[in-house]
């Protein structure tokens, strides 16, 4: 996954002066719109109210996961308290994008109010990695900020991006009732593996006016897309729905070893 | 289960001759059979004093000097150096040019350079000769006109799970707390080594950072081999962990493979099964498994000179498992060996089964409120996970397109069957950001440590589920009771938590830890006559 040489940079921050400026002469309440004046304030408030728990939320070092990447297991840091000073680190510390990408993941395990402040930060967002997890955010973000969210992340310019929105749609009951028009047209999106995400979405929310595009992508180039497909269309019709047989008998021979399988599996089922 | 390996190749003449040197103490080059002083078909005034020979030896990886180098890398014989291999020249040869051939092979005479990798040399009768072997399985042959000695390096065992556990790592983080260097103390006592993980940036995957291998001539000519990963280099993360913390005599620390590391490359993502007989063939050391990381993303698998050098060993021969459903990408995610008296081949094949996971899930209180599930996977009722059709799905789909295809591979290559499956209930769930493949929701009991001991016990150290409050205790807890229901009971359980330190960080307890085995007496000449036979 993530080689370790995010691990090279500094993996501890430190208050700047403009937060602590901020904690020093707390101001009123900021509109969310103006994001780095929210930040400043969150953290003051938490400061002011836990300094120990903002302090760590600072200084706390990410951990590797066993995929590479950075995660913060601190758990105290899994309060509503830490979002704010979490928040202002990610936005005003400056640390690698790896470990923005870690305070974005930590933000969203506080169960704290910072879903607002994510929806503006994804159209400011300029590093593809840390969109993919303020993307994934929406998985944990109230129902109406986490429909913006993936909105905004299937039409990102990333690839992995759009295909992490399409793939989350089906998690997200208001996404999935309003976000069907989306995943049908990811159907047709460049990349695979956008495309297999949508096929999988389609067949996980039941999208019937997804059946042709489905039965399209049985001829995709990508293996992953057809076997998507596949899968989508056995959800749709049943093992032995004519459509599924027809994709099945299609990919009977497959030269992917994994669709191949499944694709008899069907037949023998059917 | 029964082996009937074939009995150890004869060494019909030369290894009359041949004699491990250590420290002019110990002979045997292998377990060959004592000569027959009637036998006078060979010897060393045969024409033809080395037809069939071959010469044994364990590869000099170790440091006897203790200089922080490997012996192989000094091109000298190094102070209390005792892994060299040596033999008598017979008559027949005397003044006669031998040639070698073998990269990794050299021939010392009393300290002085014969040869390296090849060259010729010529040689007199009664005069002793040393070898040095560069790599486990290495070989090679020295020729003269009338005769061939094979020369062979004993070959590295990954370790199964039904050799005795003798020691045990476990990263341990005061700052996360975790039980699960307690729970291997309480195992192995002594034996049982904490690894500050703070000394090591927080990089706790203990088992990823090295495989600890065998080799061994005979019971009393054992060589332990740390593989250590390309996975952190330049002292990042655990990179100086086997250096500092593994140290003993005759241990051999080695790196295959350069470059851009891939999770495949952690040794979370290596394994042996136990014995196996697959279609006539026996594997009296198992197979090693590992997975290649075949995604839409692309393939990620281990690298290409590990690879081969684990091919090269031959008695394991690797089996490759499509691994790509998962995120991190390792074996141990949902497969491992289980000791049994019982089981019909004296081990279970155990495998994460989804299945049984959403028919657990289906048969709890809606109601319950499992404390740690809240932040870390976004559920405050077992009610929620319940109703959550996207989460059903996806176990279904990786169930049948992911643990089943790589089951199935496994299975055939080997000739274990499904009466040799242990399925436990697992329940995995979906990492976006890592192009939509899995990793474990319920904390994966699968990725358990197993511990044979020299009494016969076997101890198994579990990550704690917390399918409970928690201000509940672990007795009450449904998941824990239903693995223990499902598990020989044979077994002694230990239940560790390790949520923040290993499981909200993508592994769980044997990720965390590693251990050094005692390889079964006599297995090192028998994979010797295995190596020399294929």
């Amino acid at each position: 996954m993530i080689p370790l040489l995010w691990l090279a940079a500094a993996l501890a921050a430190a208050p700047t002066a403009e937060v602590l400026s901020a904690r020093a002469a707390p101001t009123s309440v900021t509109p969310r719109g103006d994001l780095r004046a929210w930040a400043l304030q969150a953290d003051a408030a938490a400061h002011a109210a836990d300094p120990a728990l903002t302090a760590m939320a600072w200084s706390a070092e990410p951990g590797v996961t066993r995929a590479g990447t950075a995660r913060f297991n601190r758990p105290e840091l899994e309060s509503p308290a830490a979002a704010g000073p979490l928040f202002a680190r990610l936005l005003l510390a400056g640390e690698a994008p790896e470990v923005r990408a870690a305070l974005v993941e930590a933000i969203a395990r506080t169960g704290g109010d910072w879903a607002p402040a994510m929806v503006r930060l994804q159209a400011a967002e300029a590093d593809a990695w840390v969109r993919l997890f303020i993307l994934e955010s929406a998985r944990r973000a109230p129902e109406r900020e986490a429909l913006v969210l993936l909105r905004g992340g299937v039409v990102d310019p990333e690839a992995r991006v759009r295909a992490a929105a399409v793939r989350a749609i089906p998690a997200v009951p208001t996404a999935a009732a309003a976000m069907s028009r989306e995943v049908l047209a990811a159907l047709g999106d460049p990349s695979a593996e956008v495309r297999a995400g949508a096929a999988r979405s389609a067949g996980w929310m039941g999208l019937q006016g997804a059946s042709q595009g489905l039965s399209s992508l049985v001829s995709d180039a990508g293996p992953e897309v057809r076997l998507a497909a596949l899968r989508a269309l056995e959800r749709l019709h049943g093992a032995g729905g004519a459509p599924t047989q027809r994709a099945a008998q299609a990919l009977s021979e497959d030269v992917d070893p994994g669709v191949r399988r499944a694709a008899l599996s069907l037949l023998s089922a059917g | 289960m029964n082996f009937h390996p074939k009995p150890p190749l004869l060494l019909p003449s030369l290894i009359l001759t041949a004699l491990l040197a250590c420290g002019g103490d110990k002979g045997g080059g292998g377990d060959e059979p004592a000569p027959d002083p009637a036998d006078d078909s060979g010897g060393t005034d045969s024409a033809e004093p080395w037809a069939g020979g071959v010469l044994f030896g364990l590869a000099n990886l170790d440091d006897d000097d203790v200089d922080g180098q490997a012996d192989w890398d000094q091109i000298e014989v190094v102070a209390d150096e005792d892994d060299l291999a040596a033999f008598l020249v017979p008559e027949g040869l005397d003044g006669q040019s031998l040639t070698l051939e073998g990269a990794l092979v050299r021939v010392w005479r009393d300290g002085a350079l014969l040869a390296d990798g090849g060259g010729s040399f010529t040689v007199a009768a009664g005069e002793t000769l040393q070898i040095e072997l560069g790599a486990p399985a290495a070989a090679g042959f020295l020729r003269s006109e009338s005769a061939e000695l094979r020369i062979l390096a004993a070959p590295m065992l990954v370790n199964h799970h039904l050799l005795e556990a003798e020691a045990s790592w476990a990263g341990a983080d005061s700052s996360t707390g975790t039980a699960v260097p307690e729970a291997f103390g309480d195992v192995l006592g002594d034996a049982a080594t904490d690894v500050p993980i703070g000394d090591y940036e927080y990089d706790i995957w203990v088992q990823d950072e090295v495989e600890l291998v065998t080799t061994n001539l005979d019971d009393d000519r054992r060589l332990d081999i740390v593989i250590d990963s390309i996975r952190s280099k330049n002292g990042r993360g655990l990179d100086d962990f086997a250096e500092e913390m593994l140290a003993k005599d005759e241990l051999g620390i080695r790196t295959w493979g350069e470059g851009r590391a891939t999770s495949q490359d952690s040794f979370g993502n290596m394994e042996s099964t136990p014995p196996l007989s697959v279609g006539g063939v026996e594997y009296p050391f198992g197979r090693i498994y590992y997975g290649k990381w075949q995604t839409a993303a692309g393939g990620d698998e281990v690298t290409e000179d590990l690879r081969e050098a684990l091919a090269a060993q031959t008695v394991q021969a690797p089996v490759e498992l499509n691994v790509g459903f998962l995120c991190v990408g390792h074996v141990d995610e949902f497969i491992t060996f289980l000791p049994d008296p019982e089981a019909p081949r004296g081990f279970w094949l155990a495998v994460a089964d989804t299945s049984l996971g959403l028919a657990f899930l289906d048969s709890q209180d809606p109601a319950l409120t499992p404390t740690r599930y809240k932040r870390t996977h976004n559920y405050t009722t077992v009610g929620e996970m319940q109703e959550d059709a996207a989460l059903r799905a996806y176990n279904e789909d990786l169930q049948r397109d992911g643990i089943e295809p790589a089951l199935a591979t496994l299975l055939a290559a080997t000739g274990l069957d499904e009466g040799d499956v242990l399925r436990l209930p697992a329940l995995f769930e979906e990492v976006g950001w890592c192009y939509g493949t899995g990793v474990s929701l319920i904390p994966g009991t699968i990725n358990m440590a197993v511990l044979p001991l020299p009494d016969g016990s076997v101890h198994v150290i579990m990550a704690d589920p917390f399918w409970r409050e928690d201000s509940a205790d672990i007795a009450t807890d449904p998941f824990v009771a239903e693995i223990e229901r499902l598990l020989p009971d044979s077994l002694t359980t230990h239940w560790a938590d390790n949520w923040y330190t290993l499981h909200a960080m993508m592994g769980e307890v044997h990720c965390g830890s590693n251990i050094r085995r005692q390889p079964v007496a006599g297995t090192g000449a028998l994979a010797l006559s295995l190596l020399e036979s294929r």
